[in-house]
């Protein structure tokens, strides 16, 4: 508890913390708002225009737009419309079809959009029958233009029964004008309200900013400290992944669980959310840090390999393949054939893919290689590294305009810019230059990323497995994994029978 | 003004002994405190200079150190690694006690003024602990649920103490209120109350919170306090009114200020340490003829220059941030001790920079 409160010793969690400080003036904003309750028609006010196009696709028979618009009908018609239906209503498509179908031209033609086709609405839900069977007692053409579109004239026109004639006499034009004075009346707080706050906030923010400014961020730097405690905090400070398994790999392997992940989207079909992976593992990889560890980036070459073997869009599938094969001339260049020494240390990973749930099965390597893990283990996580350097230039952004001669010479202020320049880092107890980077492979350090021979690849059989694997048939071993089997390959997860 | 480098280690700490005019107790840590040891150093001031009589050296950093009440030779230390030390200056190298309970950084040990026989510590574990040197755990914990980067006994009474912390908040313990839900806990001030609205001055609007880094008990008046930290304001309480703001406000630091420390000579002398490098001296306005410099212009007034107060001179030697700064109980008044983040110890006469 008081981690969260005191923050940690790495600083992005503290800035978390300076930046939430803002807190009260966002929920002014907010409360200053109409009350969503309010629902459907003051909520969309503003959003008139931008709602129209949305609509159209909707009718158009695309993804519908978000279902609650109905739940917040104006009492009065809610609660004769049948909610369970709506709010069961499946994924958009079928619900557009629903509507589309659903016939209400020959009575009020003018309701209707000109691309709604008229069709047959016998399959349509009951409470369409319903609502096909009143008396259509509405004066239609008055809605025609009506900001709503043809959905709320149609569900007006539906429900004008008998029993709401009074509803029915007031509902042309001046229920639009109500409506319109409404609109009118919110465009006019919003102006206020967006503008204006927006203005309002930024200058209050920059206030507070130059209140607060510096030495919040100087003083988050004494949290900068890496306690022992604090770097077991490390990872439970990290957004978004909750698995503690898939934590330590992320601390310990970054690009083995960026792969994990980036296949697991792509296995799930999701690319958009595997493009960020995959433009992680790119920057990794051209900063050389994938192939540090040959094993590793080994594991990763076949991983891609196998998540772009199956069903993925084109464009991942390129962007995958050219950087396995730029990993490959990396590797190739970086551990040539008979250099001595690479580290392969595959079996680790498996231990803890195992470990972490994603493998029912192992490669047979058995002999443990204790001394190296126990070095892995020394190795600081990367991330670690990565804050304290975020956190380091960011102070120095925020004494950047201090020109005094004792700033500029400050020694304290020029460590903060070796760390974010990453010149020095923190190793154990120690600061040290990075290039006396510690090296736990008998390997030249890496502090110059190694040329790349663009044709090594030309040199070698295409199908690569490691260059110099000393396991042969490892690389052909593949456990069982998250993988979907191919009966199940018409399955999609995202079918509307899922949702 | 006197000088000694401590090497390899940037200062967080200074204490003047209470016992000895001449010796002084500074806090250091490698990489600024970021990683790394830890080093106490005791300083003699000779007609030569200053010269280090001792040090002792510990595994991680250190960010305070005060100097026992009961015994002249020892003196302890707050660690980096959650640990309370005492350690015996006539012995060598290894210290005579050490208290592991805390679970982060500790940042602040105070040895009881009055009851000679407590001390307590402050972390960023979000608690105090009360301990008795001869007793091998903590006597009380005092939750703060906030990282404490304060706290100290009240001269004026054995069973009071202060904290103040992350969260903005000046607390008040009593350790004679019974241990209830309320952990002794008998005030909480917010010192981010704006000062009361009053003639000639636009009533200031919401102050944000900000983490309060310093606090010092009035030597004098029993019930005033100095807090001071990120925001760059130090401000007096009095905490017979604790709903009222602050009573000054003293605005002109240009970074967060790091330490406050009350005269031990003048009731409304304050002397701190910021980050912008410089240490000041500091009038709360409080003394006779000293305020009244803003009356002159009743309607440009900053609605957060409060109290009469004002700075009365800085010293801008040190060349790093500025973390420590203490007072010499003995001889003339205004000589003090300064220590910062350029490995320097610092010992001067305030007077000389007093306009």
């Amino acid at each position: 508890m008081t981690d969260a409160l005191c923050g940690p010793s790495n600083a992005l969690q503290s800035f978390q913390k300076h930046t939430s400080v803002d807190r009260t003036l966002q929920q002014d904003r907010l409360t200053s708002r109409q009350s969503p309750t309010q629902g459907f028609r003051s909520s969309l006010g503003p959003n008139v225009g931008a709602l129209d196009p949305e609509f159209d696709a909707f009718q158009a028979g695309h993804a519908g737009p978000p279902q609650p618009a109905f739940q917040h009908f104006p009492p009065h018609l809610a609660q004769h419309a049948p909610p369970p239906h709506f709010a069961q209503a499946p994924a958009g498509p079928d619900w557009a079809s629903d509507f589309q179908r659903l016939n209400i031209a020959p009575a009020h033609p003018t309701h209707m959009q000109q691309h709604h086709h008229p069709q047959a609405s016998s399959a349509a839900a009951s409470w369409h029958q319903d609502f096909l069977n009143q008396p259509s007692s509405m004066q239609a053409p008055s809605y025609a233009g009506h900001s709503f579109g043809g959905m709320a004239g149609a569900g007006m026109g539906a429900y004008g029964r008998p029993t709401y004639q009074g509803f029915g006499a007031m509902n042309g034009a001046p229920m639009q004008q109500v409506a319109n004075g409404k609109q009118r009346a919110e465009e006019g707080v919003p102006k206020f309200d967006d503008a204006a706050f927006e203005r309002a906030f930024e200058l209050a923010q920059q206030d507070m900013f130059e209140q607060a400014d510096l030495l919040t961020a100087l003083e988050e730097l004494n949290k900068m400290r890496l306690s022992r405690s604090a770097r077991e905090d490390l990872s439970q400070g990290s957004v978004g992944e909750t698995d503690p398994v898939l934590l330590r790999i992320r601390e310990k392997r970054p690009q083995v669980y960026i792969t994990i992940k980036l296949r697991s989207e792509i296995d799930l079909g999701k690319s958009a959310e595997a493009l960020p992976y995959l433009q992680d593992l790119e920057d990794l990889e051209s900063r050389g840090a994938l192939t540090t560890d040959a094993s590793e980036a080994k594991w990763c070459v076949d991983t891609l390999q196998k998540s772009i073997n199956r069903e993925a869009p084109q464009e991942i599938k390129s962007r995958v393949e050219s950087l396995i094969k730029s990993i490959n001339e990396r590797l190739m260049s970086s551990y040539p054939l008979l250099a001595t020494g690479v580290p392969i240390r595959q079996e680790n990973i498996w231990d803890e893919l195992r470990a972490a749930g994603y493998t029912t099965d192992r490669s047979p390597l058995q002999h443990a290689d204790e001394q190296s893990k126990q070095k892995e283990e020394v190795n600081p996580p990367r991330t670690d590294q990565d804050e304290m350097a975020d956190t380091a230039g960011r102070l120095l952004e925020r004494v950047a305009d201090n020109t005094s001669e004792k700033f500029q010479n400050s020694q304290f202020l020029e460590l903060m810019r070796r760390l974010r320049d990453r010149e020095v880092r923190v190793e154990g107890d120690k600061m040290v230059e990075v290039s006396a980077q510690s090296s736990n492979f008998p390997l030249p350090p890496a502090e110059t990323l190694p040329e790349i021979d663009r044709k090594i690849l030309d040199h070698a059989v295409q199908e690569f497995g490691m260059p110099i694997d000393s396991e042969p048939g490892l690389s052909h071993h593949e456990p069982t994994t998250d993988e979907v089997t191919d009966q199940f390959n018409f399955y999609s997860v995202d079918s509307s029978y899922h949702r | 003004m006197l000088e000694y480098r401590t090497q390899g280690y940037n200062g967080y700490s200074v204490k003047y002994s209470p016992f000895f005019d001449s010796r002084i107790a500074v806090a250091a840590s490698a990489n600024f405190g970021l990683v790394g040891n830890g080093r106490v150093y005791v300083l003699g001031l000779t007609p030569g200079g200053i010269v280090a009589d001792k040090f002792f050296d510990t595994q991680d950093s250190l960010f305070d150190v005060a100097w026992s009440e009961s015994h002249e030779n020892q003196l302890l230390t707050a660690g980096g690694d959650g640990s309370v030390k005492l350690f015996d200056i006539s012995l060598s190298e290894f210290p005579v006690q050490s208290w592991q309970e805390h679970a982060r950084e500790v940042f602040a040990v105070h040895w009881n003024l009055v009851a000679k026989d407590t001390f307590l510590s402050s972390s960023w574990d979000g608690t105090i602990k009360i301990w008795n040197p001869t007793a091998s755990a903590s006597l009380a914990t005092l939750p703060t649920h906030s990282c404490t980067y304060s706290a100290a006994f009240s001269p004026h009474s054995p069973s009071i103490l202060s904290s103040v912390s992350s969260d903005s908040h000046l607390r008040i313990f009593d350790l004679r209120t019974p241990a209830s839900a309320s952990n002794h806990l008998t005030l909480n001030m917010p010192i981010h109350t704006p000062p009361k609205p009053r003639m000639g001055a636009a009533a200031s609007v919401g102050v944000p919170p900000s983490e309060a880094l310093t606090h010092d008990w009035n030597k004098y008046r029993d019930t005033i306090l100095a807090t001071a930290g990120v925001d760059r304001l130090i401000r007096t309480f009095d905490i017979r009114a604790p709903n009222a703001g602050p009573i000054a406000v003293l605005p002109g630091h240009e970074y967060a200020v790091r330490r406050v420390t009350w005269s031990p000579h003048l009731s409304d002398i304050l002397l701190s340490a910021s980050y912008d490098m410089t240490c000041r001296v500091w009038t709360d306005g409080s003394a006779m003829g000293v305020g009244g410099l803003k009356q002159e212009n009743m309607v440009q007034q900053d609605p957060m220059v409060f109290g009469g107060g004002r700075e009365m001179g800085r010293m801008g030697r040190h060349t790093e941030f500025a973390t420590g700064v203490d007072w010499c109980l003995f001889g003339a008044e205004g000589w003090c001790a300064s220590t910062g983040w350029d490995e320097r110890v610092l010992v001067w006469d305030c007077r000389a920079i007093m306009q």
